[in-house]
């Protein structure tokens, strides 16, 4: 194989990584939040499962500061797990349901409580509009909200 | 644990380790391509691998392997400098498999123990053995459980064997096989962590002597365990760690070296410490500028700490030649990368009195015993080696500071509780402090899973223990009894009791058990006698109106059979209902029960309120 060959190899899975990649961006969650849309990109969510038997911590309790809502068991793991709600009203709820979803992110030991009104679909998440919504990427034509999951980045972990 | 099976252990991790080093090596060789290679990353992590199989061989003593992985070592400097593959290189390797291989097949015989014994006289700790589980035992218990599951779907499809008896019998056996198989992977995922530092002390002294010098080594490590896998990985930090402080720290002909471990509230501190004269940071610089990584004006920005942290950088050294043991700067980089790889971090801390690295790594799972207990309407599990005693509310009185209720104190909303127990548990000052509970469950050992990254948490709460999929919080009471000075104290909730119920007897050597069954019972209403053994409970037994007896298993003086045997031998209470309540939980154990006349067996790993409260009122 000559140097351009390898190049041209190269250069095609280069491309068929990136084109996979924005594809899998490209398709979201969405949930409606007290009267809010969010999309939660599908390449940010490890997990998608029905919130059952959430393990409450007292009112006040926080994970790497944030508040948090409690504790469930995925796999062989532990996670804290964090009421979007509360995270995107900046306040702590007088009562947050246990029902809903569990949205478990993969770059982040953590999972999102999340209402159960949820469907996937497309969004273009190379045009969004900026907004100053510290937990928005910015919003979609339909004025949706894209979630900005890259807060928590590398945090703690239980 | 004897000593040659801490060497049979290194050897058997030694073996495993090195096929997969020695793999690695070679594929990373062959792929290895100079022509169009041009990193000082090229063969990074071949260079590592050599690097902790050449610390493995001296722990382990294997005369002339040392010497084998440096002439290797030697081979891909040279192949780095000329940019050259030698052709000697799988050569040598092939002469290393082969002469691990034939240490290995010595290894238990003489040439390792008596050239380089494993010494463990000095490690201080001696916690019980989490050895004597394998994988193979796991499988095939696995399979037996398989098996069954299989029989008991057939069964269930054909309603001509299907009984619900037989259901319940075949439940109840793959219950037991399950707990078994769980004890046995616990032992596996587990390791007393004095296997953190074993072999250790003998390779510095080792080394020291190779150098004509002498050191003390003293050790210091808490009787715990620690997960097999976190030990395993940060072995050839440490043995590196080791060889370093002896190869630096031990300046004349004689030195001190201290290893200690060390459990923070994040995890695991590890710390070996020399008392030699401290990093030469001139050189260090040196090393640093020359390599281009930083300029003057850089690295006079920089604190001592900072300037310090340098040595853990890839290739630098402040040798000038490598020797067998150290020079090439891949040692502390492979200590950092290890580290980072368990989300841990290193530092050093070097002054003219010393040089001391400091690892820090976040714990993954640690095992406690706990008692289950319910406190508003939450299941909690308390450290049992903290509880002092068990009682209902209405005995904390007197000099007992009453906390409140468990859930209230740690932060919950109060709701409302059925009934009332206290679990009494003694501060330093030998003041005795009282939480209540709603209902008490079973002891248990459980794996718990500590809270890291939480704040605005009571600190009494050290971690969580899944439990059927939930995560239960972990509790200990002696942290919530030190908190007392900020709680303020009230009276304890009176709890409603009937008047002097029946008059029941509990025999009993263990004084947790011994309190906790008689809290119950009084808890509810009942008169209760304690005994400590079979004897005292025999001589109780004729007791005028006693109703019942709840007694152990496993007892001195006189266990629970045969105290069984002689009560049912007692015209006077041949009759009188029987509970025996042990450990061992087997059907064995409670046919040979039931045939000396014991109305009802429970096991303690079965053991709630409600059952034993159950059985009491069916019984009278």
């Amino acid at each position: 194989m000559t140097e351009d060959e390898i190049f041209a190899e190269r250069a095609e899975l280069y491309a068929g990584s990136r084109n996979e990649k924005q594809q899998n961006e490209s398709r979201c969650l969405k949930v409606q939040q007290a009267g809010v849309s969010w999309l939660f990109p599908k390449a940010q969510i490890r997990q998608l499962s029905k919130l059952e038997r959430l393990t409450r911590l007292p009112p006040g309790a926080l994970w790497e500061n944030w508040p948090c809502l409690g504790m469930a068991c995925q796999g062989q793991t532990i996670l804290p797990v964090l009421c979007w709600q509360m995270l995107v009203s900046g306040r702590e709820l007088v009562t947050t349901s246990s029902d809903g979803l569990l949205l478990v992110l993969r770059h982040a030991p953590v999972a999102l409580r999340v209402n159960d009104e949820l469907a996937a679909v497309p969004a273009d998440l190379e045009n969004l509009k900026r907004d100053s919504e510290p937990w928005s990427l910015g919003r979609t034509e339909s004025g949706a909200i894209v979630a900005k999951l890259e807060r928590f980045s590398d945090g703690g972990s239980l | 644990m004897k000593r040659a099976q801490v060497q049979n252990n290194l050897l058997e991790a030694f073996r495993r380790e090195f096929a997969q080093q020695a793999a690695s090596v070679r594929r990373e060789w062959e792929d290895y391509a100079p022509e169009t290679a041009a990193s000082i990353d090229d063969l990074a992590e071949l260079r590592r691998d050599l690097h902790t199989i050449k610390g493995s061989v001296r722990l382990l003593g294997f005369q002339g392997l040392p010497e084998l992985v440096h002439q290797l070592e030697e081979l891909v400097d040279g192949t780095l400098k000329s940019r050259t593959k030698s052709e000697e290189f799988l050569e040598r390797l092939q002469d290393l498999e082969e002469a691990v291989d034939l240490a290995m097949g010595k290894g238990e015989s003489s040439a390792i123990s008596t050239s380089n014994s494993i010494e463990t006289a000095d490690l201080t700790a001696r916690p019980k053995e989490a050895s004597g589980a394998s994988a193979y035992g796991l499988l095939l218990g696995l399979d037996e459980i398989l098996g069954m599951g299989e029989e008991l779907s057939e069964r269930l499809d054909d309603p001509t064997t299907f009984s619900v008896e037989s259901l319940g019998q075949t439940v109840a056996s793959l219950v037991e096989r399950l707990r078994v198989l769980r004890e046995a992977a616990r032992k596996m995922a587990l390791v007393p962590s004095h296997e953190l530092f074993s072999g250790l002390p003998e390779l510095a002294r080792r080394t020291a002597s190779e150098n004509g010098q002498q050191v003390r080594v003293s050790v210091r490590v808490p009787s715990d365990l620690l997960e097999r896998e976190v030990v395993l990985s940060l072995r050839p930090a440490l043995i590196h760690l080791v060889g370093n402080a002896v190869s630096h720290g031990v300046e004349g002909a004689s030195g001190a070296l201290e290893l200690d471990y060390r459990r923070i509230e994040s995890g695991l501190r590890i710390s070996i410490s020399d008392r030699g004269a401290g990093l030469n940071l001139e050189k260090l610089r040196e090393a640093v500028i020359e390599a281009g990584h930083l300029d003057e004006a850089g690295w006079l920005a920089l604190t001592d700490h900072q300037r310090q942290q340098w040595i853990f950088f890839p290739g630098l050294t402040t040798r000038r030649e490598a020797n067998l043991s150290s020079g090439r700067g891949m040692g502390l980089a492979v200590v950092a990368e290890t580290v980072q790889r368990l989300s841990g971090t290193v530092e050093v801390e070097s002054s003219s009195n010393g040089t001391s690295f400091r690892l820090e790594i976040p714990t993954g799972w640690e095992v406690h015993s706990v008692l289950r207990v319910v406190s508003g309407g939450q299941d909690f599990a308390v450290l049992s080696s903290e509880l002092h005693a068990v009682g209902s509310t209405a005995e904390s009185k007197g000099n007992i500071l009453w906390l409140g209720e468990l859930a209230t104190v740690l932060g919950y909303q109060a709701r409302s509780v059925r009934r009332i127990y206290s679990l009494l548990t003694k501060r330093q000052t030998d003041q005795l402090t009282a939480v209540g509970v709603d209902s008490l469950g079973a002891f248990d050992e459980v794996l718990v899973r500590p809270l890291i990254g939480f704040s605005g948490l009571n600190r009494a709460m050290i971690g969580v223990t899944p439990t059927r999929g939930v995560p239960i919080p972990v509790v200990s009471l002696s942290a919530l009894a030190e908190q007392t000075e900020r709680v303020a104290p009230v009276r304890p909730p009176t709890v409603a009791s009937s008047a002097s119920g029946p008059l029941l007897l509990v025999v009993d050597d263990s004084v947790t058990t011994r309190t906790l069954v008689s809290g119950i019972l009084t808890s509810q209403g009942y008169e209760v006698l304690l005994a400590q053994d079979g004897q005292e409970g025999l001589e109780l037994s004729r007791t005028p109106g006693l109703a019942l007896v709840v007694s152990d298993y496993q007892m001195p003086v006189m266990d629970g059979l045969e105290f069984l045997e002689q009560f049912r031998g007692d015209p006077l209470t041949a009759k009188m209902p029987f509970i025996l309540l042990t450990s061992i939980d087997d059907v064995a154990t409670f046919e040979k029960a039931s045939a000396l006349g014991a109305d009802r067996c429970l096991g303690k790993q079965n053991f709630s309120q409600d059952r034993l409260l159950g059985l009491v009122e069916e019984l009278l």
